[in-house]
Formats: C-alpha cells, sequence, structure tokens
C-alpha cells in the first residue's frame, strides 16, 4: 500500500501547535493536553525525516507539552502550596493566544501585500537608468557654509570613484544578465495560465544553457516558497509534477 | 505665492522625487507656509481621482506619487526590474510583530514566535522593511528593531496608527480567517 503524506510547512512550533488546535475545532481555554500532545509530537516524526530546520524548538515545545501534561495528572494537594491554584495550561495557552494574534495579523499583512504590490513607485525603478538624486532628504542649506562645500567636493569625488569603479567592472567582468529570475517567474505563471500541472522536466528546454536552467530552477523554488505552485512526486523515482496551487490554498 | 502657482510647483517635485516629501520640506524649499502647502497637497491628492493613472500616496507626513494599481499588468511588462518576490510566511509573521511591539529586540520577537529568527530579521533588514532604531540599555546592549516607510508603502499604511487593531483578532475571528 503506498499513500501519499502531505507535511505542510510550519513556521515555528506554536504554528504547528496552532494548525492542531484549529484542525480539531478544540476550545483554547480548555486545551485536552493529552490528545493535543501526542498528535503534535506525531506530527514531529514526521517532520524529523523532512526538515531538520529549528526542530530543536519543536523539541522543546513537545517537553513542555509533555510537562504539563504530567502536571496535570498530579494530585490536587499539590496546590496547597501556592495561594492561587494554577492551571498548568495557562502560561502556554497565553503565549498562543499572544502568537496567534500577530499570526492573524501576518495574513492579513499577506493579502496586503499582494494588493499593494500592484502600487509601483519612481523608486523602484532603476537608479542608474534615471540617474535623478534629489537633494531634498538631506534637506536643503541656504546657508552655505564651508563644510557645505567640503561635503560637495567629497561627494564629487566619490561620484567620480564610484563611475570609475562601474567602468572597470564593465570592461573587467560584467556580462549583462540573459536570465533573471522574474522573467522566469513570469514564464513560470504563463505555463500555468493553460495547464494546471505539468511535469518538471517540461520547464526546461533540452538545449538550454546551464545558466538559464538554473535561473528556471531558482524561479520554481521562489514559487514554491510563495506557495504559487506545489511539487509532488506520486512514487519514488516517478517524475515529478508542479502543480498550481489554488487560489485559497496560497501561503496557508 | 498663489496656490495655483504653488501646486504647479509641488506636482513638478513629486513628480521628480523619489522617495516621499513632506510638507516641512516642502514648506522651506518654496518659503511658503505649512498650512497652505498641506492644503495644496491634499488638493493635489483629491484631483488624482481613480480614473486616472497616478495617485498621490501619503506615507508617514510625506508624499508621493504612484501607479494606479488597475495598470499593473501593464507597468510591470513595461519595467523589468519590478521585484515579483513576495515575503515567507515567517517573514510576514516577524513583521508584524515589529510592527506592533516596535522598539523590540530579536530576542523579544523569538519569545512571541518561539522560534530562532535571527535569519528573517536579517532579511527584513536587507530589503529595507525595518530597520536598527536603538540599543536596549541593559545587558548586552541588544538592537531594537522598528519599521521603515518602505514598509508602509509596501503595505499601503499611511502610518503606523493605520495598522488593524491587534486586538480586534479574537479567537473567533481568527479561526475564521484561517479557513479564507
Amino acid at each position: 500500500m503506498d499513500y501519499l503524506i502531505e507535511v505542510e510547512q510550519f513556521s515555528g512550533p506554536f504554528d504547528l501547535l496552532f494548525h492542531l488546535i484549529e484542525k480539531n475545532e478544540i476550545d483554547l481555554h480548555d486545551l485536552p493536553i493529552s490528545k493535543i500532545t501526542s498528535q503534535y509530537i506525531e506530527h514531529l516524526n514526521l517532520m524529523k525525516i523532512i526538515d531538520l530546520d529549528n526542530l530543536s524548538e519543536f523539541m522543546l515545545l513537545a517537553a513542555t507539552l509533555l510537562e504539563i501534561k504530567s502536571k496535570m495528572l498530579l494530585p490536587e494537594k499539590f496546590d496547597k502550596d501556592s495561594d492561587l491554584s494554577e492551571d498548568p495550561r495557562d502560561e502556554l495557552v497565553q503565549k498562543l493566544i499572544e502568537y496567534s494574534k500577530f499570526k492573524n495579523l501576518s495574513l492579513v499583512l499577506d493579502k496586503r501585500e499582494q494588493d499593494y504590490s500592484k502600487v509601483i513607485y519612481r523608486n523602484n525603478m532603476p537608479n542608474d537608468v534615471l540617474n535623478i538624486t534629489t537633494k531634498l532628504h538631506q534637506d536643503i542649506d541656504f546657508d552655505f557654509s564651508e563644510n557645505a562645500l567640503i561635503n560637495a567636493l567629497a561627494e564629487l569625488l566619490s561620484k567620480l570613484d564610484s563611475i570609475d569603479h562601474s567602468r572597470k567592472k564593465y570592461f573587467n567582468q560584467i556580462k549583462p544578465d540573459v536570465w533573471t529570475v522574474e522573467d522566469k517567474i513570469r514564464h513560470i505563471r504563463n505555463l500555468f495560465v493553460n495547464h494546471r500541472s505539468m511535469a518538471f522536466e517540461k520547464l526546461f528546454h533540452p538545449d538550454s544553457a546551464r545558466g538559464e536552467i538554473i535561473t528556471t530552477f531558482l524561479a520554481l523554488l521562489e514559487l514554491i516558497r510563495t506557495g504559487e505552485i506545489k511539487v509532488l512526486q506520486k512514487h519514488i523515482f516517478d517524475s515529478i509534477q508542479i502543480i498550481k496551487a489554488e487560489v485559497g490554498e496560497i501561503s496557508i | 505665492m498663489n496656490n495655483q502657482e504653488v501646486k504647479s510647483i509641488l506636482e513638478s517635485v513629486l513628480f521628480i522625487s523619489t522617495e516621499p516629501v513632506t510638507v516641512n520640506q516642502f514648506s522651506r524649499l518654496l518659503e511658503v507656509g505649512k498650512d497652505q502647502i498641506y492644503n495644496c497637497l491634499e488638493e493635489i491628492k483629491s484631483s488624482y481621482t481613480e480614473q486616472r493613472g497616478i495617485k498621490l500616496v501619503s506615507i508617514n507626513d510625506g508624499y508621493q506619487f504612484s501607479t494606479n494599481s488597475c495598470n499593473y499588468y501593464y507597468v510591470e511588462r513595461f519595467c523589468k526590474n519590478i521585484n515579483l518576490k513576495k515575503l515567507s510566511q515567517q517573514a510576514l509573521e516577524v513583521l508584524s510583530i515589529v510592527a506592533y511591539k516596535q522598539p523590540i529586540t530579536k530576542g523579544g520577537i523569538e519569545i512571541i514566535r518561539g522560534v530562532q529568527s535571527s535569519g528573517v530579521v536579517n532579511t527584513l533588514l536587507e530589503k529595507g522593511f525595518i530597520k536598527i532604531t536603538g540599543q536596549l540599555d541593559k545587558i548586552g546592549r541588544p538592537l531594537l528593531y522598528g519599521t521603515t516607510d518602505n514598509f508602509l508603502k509596501a503595505f499601503g499604511f499611511a502610518s503606523l496608527e493605520d495598522l488593524p487593531d491587534i486586538n480586534s483578532f479574537q479567537n473567533a475571528d481568527l479561526f475564521m480567517n484561517l479557513e479564507d
């Protein structure tokens, strides 16, 4: 029997814990610690194979969960020592609520980034083409002093330096970027206008140069990172399929 | 100077500027009172209606022209250097925390997220969404971080007061949002 395991990428241990709480529709204020702990550890075991990043932090939360679980098993008399009979879950729940606010806000920001990345300002254009530097941000100084002259000269010299420098670089080594990741992102997006999925090999022309293949691959990684597309391999050694993510799936 | 002249000058300077220009800077440049400048700027702003290809956007106390987002498709095809890269989920989380808790140390961010955040903080610094605003007067003198005007621009906020109220995210809302 073969089955497909899909492990989502979690940005941290709270993200994973939060996902579990959300999935099970659990009331945050009455956390079933035993259930959530075992599910958390189960997930962690899956992730161990795939994602070694930040594993220690994920482990730390697992240990915290186990600690809370064991505290809750202790008989009530333990509480007599302290004035307030504190629920061992409280601290974790507080942290989780705090985290969830920011998690939620980050989703709002994500949406806004999509909308407002379509608003373009002048400074997004390459400076060397337009070559406009405004004096305004340096605050216009109408009293001409010696300092101002010295500064002006220094600025002039540094400009000359940078021109010389870029000239030197131009003749020595700089070659124009034939392929850019941005272009390739556009290219892949265009491919997915008409297709929902596509074989990995189809992205690359058999006779493309090494640089182009690498650029395309980087663009692919970028799109996977932002959640626009997903990759899938049904069986080991199968060809890799690239799938367009559903609109609603993006970045969640 | 009458309003007509002031508006004409403001428009020319705004057109050429690659950064937001503040009322104070205009006032010094034109040697005209701040109230007049402000009124003229607001008049220019409202004269660019939704039908126009250009908008005047306020960012903190500055003003800058931007394109109308409706025309993004064509602008994007015309310009080579528009950044198509989005921020990762991790980066957005850190950015949300910095936006609300600024000035905040990296340690402070990590306590909320429960995960090590150096890499993400550096990426955001590089992209100019956050900046170092100072150092905390405690052992180790950790750096404090805050958001930049670039952050406001990229997410369409006029100022930090424009951010949604963090406490309005109740748990019920939260689950609904996640399902979206």
